[in-house]
């Protein structure tokens, strides 16, 4: 495992932020030319943080958590922040009654305890790379299986592709984790 | 690397505020919200509409430069603190995204069409909201606006441009307006260019008004057109006949419409904010921009104004008189003949619903015109409808739109089940001229006191206290340029023959007298 020093090479940096900045600036250029601004906002930003989540995923299952694993999960959140901005602070003006009320109370309850946790995660890969492995552990279980439920299990189209290369990686992250055991 | 992913962020970013200063949500009552509220209808920004009559005399003053204004010209009705007429609306929001703008946009407002004037022939003018406007030729003003869209000068340029619409309007845009104004005029071109295959190209200028080239007229619409062949994307053909539909259609007035249990000529849908939302869209909103909240506050709160809304009395609007004691007979007239099919206030002005009233009618029943009920795809296009505001758009955007509306709420469910609903008359003597396809000038004329005129002039007409409609005459420089004509198709005047046909040996014209004095107070 890298040292948090590492996890901070320039080059990793730019690439990922490149791939964040290119997906949001589409995303916004689509939404602007659409029917439905927001809606598209928030779909796209959703969309970004999956891809971005797709070699997380699998960096993170594969055990290798080096400077790319930590930029990618880091703009996988920020992605989501954008989202959560958008759906939650733009179609419901901040209001968490109006979330509930909406989502209902399981959903709801899920998409706002994975923002907190997520916030965690992410100084934790900074700041405690090697500790509260259980916490992340279940962190990261509990986010994909969300993702996969939310992009396969309830929609269909890109967003189930999309769901289906989280599957890809995720399957392909765990059989590179069993190989590396092994080998070791 | 880091500085591209810099600068699209920044991009981004920066166009985020941006739009975050255009919006100027706007906070309306009942009667603000229908004369300038927005409803989705944008459709130009208002520096292109400023500069318009001015780079394209011929097409929005068609009759002439002496012959009034393109307000004039077209029937709009004048407002005094604005340049634009009555019921156009200004708002931040782009066109059927309801996106926000730096530029404003205009549209058509509940206002534009369902505010009228009563001039008489010395020259008073009443203005009163929820008539309908019978001088308006909304059609073929937005035929001139296409026309505009798409002329080009002798080098194959096109006239309408950023440089063109700032020297008309002696004032630069911003950066950013002009951006916005350059995508528009963009994107309505290439719609506009891609229509032409269905729609052709515009006729000449000088045709604007004339009946032959443009038959909707002043006080006409043709609104299934708009809908079938924008929400379905199919030819609008008679259900009947294998041909293009002409279904003329009167712009309605819209009082107390609480009463009606289904609203339109048609009686095709049942949900008065549901109404509303597929008038706008027949001028080009959208489901999604009809979702916005302000403009679906907006449709909710001007159909609220309607629902209650009441004409002022005749005399009142004319300045003429009623005889009482004539009209106090006519009523018994009236109770015989129109009571069962449009009800009638009771002693304490209350409506009193004949037996009848909200029954659907066929048009062969009625022996009236029949094209505005014989739309073929007229069961698949409320299906369509249904479905748009409904479970398609809850599926797409996972949530219920504000203007949502049952399925049984909107009809026919067969394209045979067609026909004309029998519906209160309130303010009937503003609602000239008569039948769904205004081709009776007059009550005088629907009730068969007189003859009906097969042919008569149209723009800004004169009322008619005597017959009780619109005459033939008018002070207005623009004239009446629109010739109607009772023999083409969608404009006959037959059928309705209550209480009798004008050849009908029953007929007693003291009895019409009467009732016709009766009609007036309603």
């Amino acid at each position: 495992m890298d040292s948090v020093a590492e996890s901070t090479s320039p080059r990793a940096f730019a690439v990922t932020f490149l791939l964040f900045a290119v997906m949001l600036f589409a995303g916004n250029i689509y939404a602007e030319i659409s029917n439905a601004l927001l809606f598209y906002r928030t779909i796209f930003t959703i969309w970004m943080t999956i891809v971005l989540l797709i070699p997380a995923s699998f960096l993170y299952l594969a055990g290798r958590e080096n400077h790319w694993f930590r930029w990618l999960w880091t703009f996988a959140f920020v992605a989501f922040l954008v989202h959560f901005y958008f759906a939650v602070g733009e179609n419901h003006h901040f209001s968490i009654a109006s979330v509930y009320a909406k989502q209902g109370w399981f959903t709801a309850s899920y998409n706002f305890f994975i923002t907190v946790a997520w916030i965690v995660f992410t100084v934790m890969l900074w700041r405690n790379p090697r500790q509260y492995v259980l916490f992340k552990h279940a962190f990261v279980l509990l986010l994909l299986a969300g993702m996969l439920v939310a992009s396969i299990g309830l929609k269909d189209g890109i967003v189930s592709g999309l769901g289906g290369l989280l599957i890809v990686a995720i399957i392909a992250g765990i059989m590179m984790r069993f190989r590396k055991d092994r080998s070791a | 690397m880091m500085g591209l992913g810099a600068l699209l962020c920044g991009f981004t970013l920066l166009l985020f505020l941006l739009e975050k200063s255009w919006e100027s949500p706007v906070s309306l009552g009942p009667q603000q919200a229908f004369n300038a509220g927005s409803i989705g209808t944008e459709f130009a920004p208002l520096p292109v509409i400023t500069a318009l009559p001015k780079l394209f005399p011929e097409q929005f003053m068609p009759l002439g430069p002496d012959k009034g204004d393109w307000i004039e010209q077209y029937g709009f009705l004048r407002r005094d603190d604005s340049p634009l007429p009555l019921g156009l609306t200004v708002s931040s929001y782009r066109p059927q995204s309801a996106s926000p703008s730096p530029v404003p946009f205009v549209g058509i407002g509940c206002g534009t069409c369902h505010t009228g004037e009563i001039v008489t022939a010395d020259g008073t003018r009443t203005r009163i909201s929820g008539m309908g406007n019978p001088a308006l030729d909304i059609l073929a003003w937005f035929e001139a606006f296409r026309a505009a869209v798409l002329a080009r000068d002798d080098n194959g340029d096109f006239r309408l441009n950023i440089s063109s619409i700032e020297q008309a309007n002696g004032d630069k845009l911003g950066l950013a307006q002009r951006a916005i104004v350059y995508v528009w005029m963009r994107v309505l071109r290439d719609v506009l260019q891609n229509g032409l295959r269905r729609h052709d190209y515009p006729y000449p200028a000088d045709t604007r008004l004339n009946a032959l080239f443009h038959p909707a007229g002043p006080g006409r619409t043709n609104p299934f057109n708009t809908l079938v062949t924008t929400v379905l994307d199919l030819p609008n053909r008679s259900l009947t006949q294998n041909r293009e539909i002409h279904a003329f259609t009167k712009i309605p007035a819209v009082y107390q419409e609480d009463r009606r249990k289904w609203a339109q000529f048609d009686g095709s849908i049942r949900d008065l904010n549901g109404r509303s939302a597929l008038a706008a869209m027949t001028i080009g909103a959208t489901a999604e921009n009809l979702a916005h909240e302000e403009i679906s506050r907006n449709v909710m709160l001007a159909t609220d104004y309607t629902r209650h809304l009441n004409p002022p009395g005749f005399s009142q609007a004319t300045g003429a008189s009623i005889d009482n004691e004539r009209a106090q007979a006519g009523k018994a007239v009236y109770r015989t003949y129109c009571f069962s099919c449009h009800g009638m206030p009771d002693a304490n002005g209350q409506w009193q619903p004949g037996e009848r009233m909200g029954e659907l009618v066929k048009a062969e029943a009625l022996g009236v015109d029949a094209e505005r009920v014989s739309i073929r795809h007229a069961a698949r296009l409320s299906q369509t409808l249904y479905k748009r505001f409904g479970p398609d758009f809850q599926k797409r955007y996972n949530k219920v739109h504000p203007l949502a509306f049952a399925e049984q709420d909107i009809r026919p469910k067969s394209a045979l089940d067609q026909g004309y609903i029998n519906a209160p008359i309130e303010g009937v003597y503003s609602r000239a001229p008569y039948l769904h396809n205004a081709s009776i000038l007059t009550l005088a004329e629907l009730i068969n006191l007189i003859p009906r005129r097969q042919s008569f002039p149209r723009g800004n007409n004169f009322y008619d206290t005597q017959n009780v409609g619109l005459s033939v005459n008018t002070d207005s420089a623009a004239g009446l340029p629109f010739m109607f004509d009772a023999s083409r198709l969608g404009n006959a005047n037959h059928g309705h023959d209550y209480p009798w046909a004008y050849d009908d040996s029953r007929r007693d014209e003291a009895a019409l007298r009467n009732l016709l004095e009766y009609l007036k107070t309603l």
